[in-house]
């Protein structure tokens, strides 16, 4: 190596790598948000990583936590035992519903598919820079999850949406909460809609397009999906009105806490059935 | 090759502890930046060349478990490698509390570019929290003089 290289080693490394860092940033921006080439290759190499460290400690097992996981079991199946006799009555109360609504054929089948349409997958890993943008699951293209399917949390309430990178066992979650999330919703209480955008900084959202004019909606207002977005079922819960406010513009400013709880995302669920997706 | 072994190893423990991070704490990914911690350390103990191929490569994992941009981690961690591995050789960092300080500069500087980089490239919001993002300098900086420490004290023994 000639001696002018070999002094200038270092910097000669370091150049090298800012350089192809800034053309892989060059090629990145015009991409907008979809996944590059690059970006998915090493989603493909390390999410199995992830996913394997996680499934060896889960396979391995934590003695102390297994013992004092197993001192919680009792109170945990009094409060199941107490959630499913709600349940069982919520579920008796709807079949009956749904009997009024429709004949029995039809209610039996919207019964059934509903049972199919979601797939369980855990929780393997949270976007690194900005937690509250994105999380990866366990669940991918082998498990009949696609781009688009809705995510809930284990009790129903909105998380976001399936979307690039996807490998066939991971899969990646935009979160409600993402600021290039756009869900559509209605307040439950007054039905104004209107979209919801996630505002990472903060971990909630806001409702925006809604009229300055319109006085109807209020705080504390649940609000839920309305479909109209083609991408999530109506009727799903999405978050909470905490404030309603004006900045002189024609819309209001409406800050929205989100249903589901970013601390407790341990186990979410794709709606991967007629319900959920565009598939 | 020596320094390919520890480097692979480094990424992996590192790796691993962001792996574990989220099922102890929500919070812990928002105040520990391990990839962070590691660049710094690895580049304090071998240089300003490997310290920069190993900020370059830990940028890529992060950036890969990231929405937006690719790459932005990568810029920010290959330059906090580089400096931590070209500083550590110009100034005594031996006494602790001059090495935690050179940390909490380098981890700062590292979280400074990135979130430069976020606003200017990325355009999307830093998530603040409340406050708890602007720990993220100061506990990465403590972890890494610690883990310095520790290597440091492993090494002594070793040799005795």
């Amino acid at each position: 190596m000639p001696r002018f290289l070999k002094e200038r080693k270092n910097g000669l490394v370091l150049a090298g790598l800012m350089f192809a860092q800034a053309v892989l940033l060059s090629f990145q921006i015009p991409l907008g948000e979809e996944a590059s080439y690059i970006e998915r290759a090493a989603f493909a190499v390390f999410a199995p990583i992830q996913h394997g460290i996680r499934s060896a400690l889960r396979g391995g097992g934590d003695f102390l936590g297994r013992y004092l996981y197993l001192r919680r079991v009792e109170e945990k199946n009094r409060r199941y035992r107490d959630e499913l006799f709600r349940l069982r009555q919520e579920n008796a109360l709807l079949r009956n519903s749904l009997e009024r609504l429709e004949d029995r054929e039809a209610a039996d089948a919207f019964l059934n598919r509903l049972d199919r349409a979601f797939v369980l997958a855990d929780v393997i890993g949270v976007d690194a820079l900005q937690p509250f943008k994105s999380i990866v699951i366990n669940r991918g293209t082998r498990h009949g999850v696609r781009l688009q399917m809705p995510v809930v949390d284990a009790r129903g309430r909105l998380v976001g949406r399936i979307i690039a990178p996807i490998d066939s066992g991971e899969a990646t979650v935009q979160l409600i909460t993402d600021n290039l999330s756009a869900v559509s919703v209605r307040g439950l209480e007054h039905p104004v809609s209107g979209i919801l955008s996630g505002d990472p900084a903060s971990g909630r959202a806001w409702m925006i397009y809604v009229p300055a004019s319109d006085e109807s909606l209020v705080e504390n207002e649940a609000l839920a999906t309305t479909g109209f977005d083609r991408v999530f079922p109506p009727g799903l819960p999405a978050g909470t009105i905490v404030s309603i406010g004006t900045d002189g513009s024609l819309f209001k400013k409406i800050a929205v806490q989100p249903a589901f709880d970013f601390r407790d995302l341990e186990i979410v669920a794709v709606l991967t059935g007629p319900s959920g997706g565009r598939e | 090759m020596r320094n390919w072994i520890d480097g692979a190893l480094a990424a992996a423990a590192a790796f691993l502890a962001f792996s574990l991070l989220r099922p102890l704490s929500a919070s812990a990914d928002l105040v520990v930046d391990v990839f962070s911690v590691a660049v710094l350390v690895f580049g304090t103990h071998k240089g300003e060349a490997p310290g920069a191929v190993f900020g370059a490569a830990c940028g890529l994992i992060v950036d890969a478990f990231s929405l937006g941009v690719f790459g932005l981690a990568g810029l920010s961690l290959t330059l906090g490698g580089f400096l931590a591995g070209y500083v550590s050789r110009k100034i005594n960092i031996q006494p602790f509390f001059r090495m935690f300080a050179f940390f909490a500069v380098l981890a700062a500087g590292t979280f400074a570019g990135w979130a430069g980089l976020s606003a200017l490239i990325g355009r999307s919001p830093l998530p603040w929290s409340g406050g708890l993002l602007l720990l993220r300098p100061a506990v990465s900086a403590s972890a890494a003089a610690m883990i310095n420490l520790g290597i440091r004290r492993w090494k002594a023994r070793r040799e005795r």
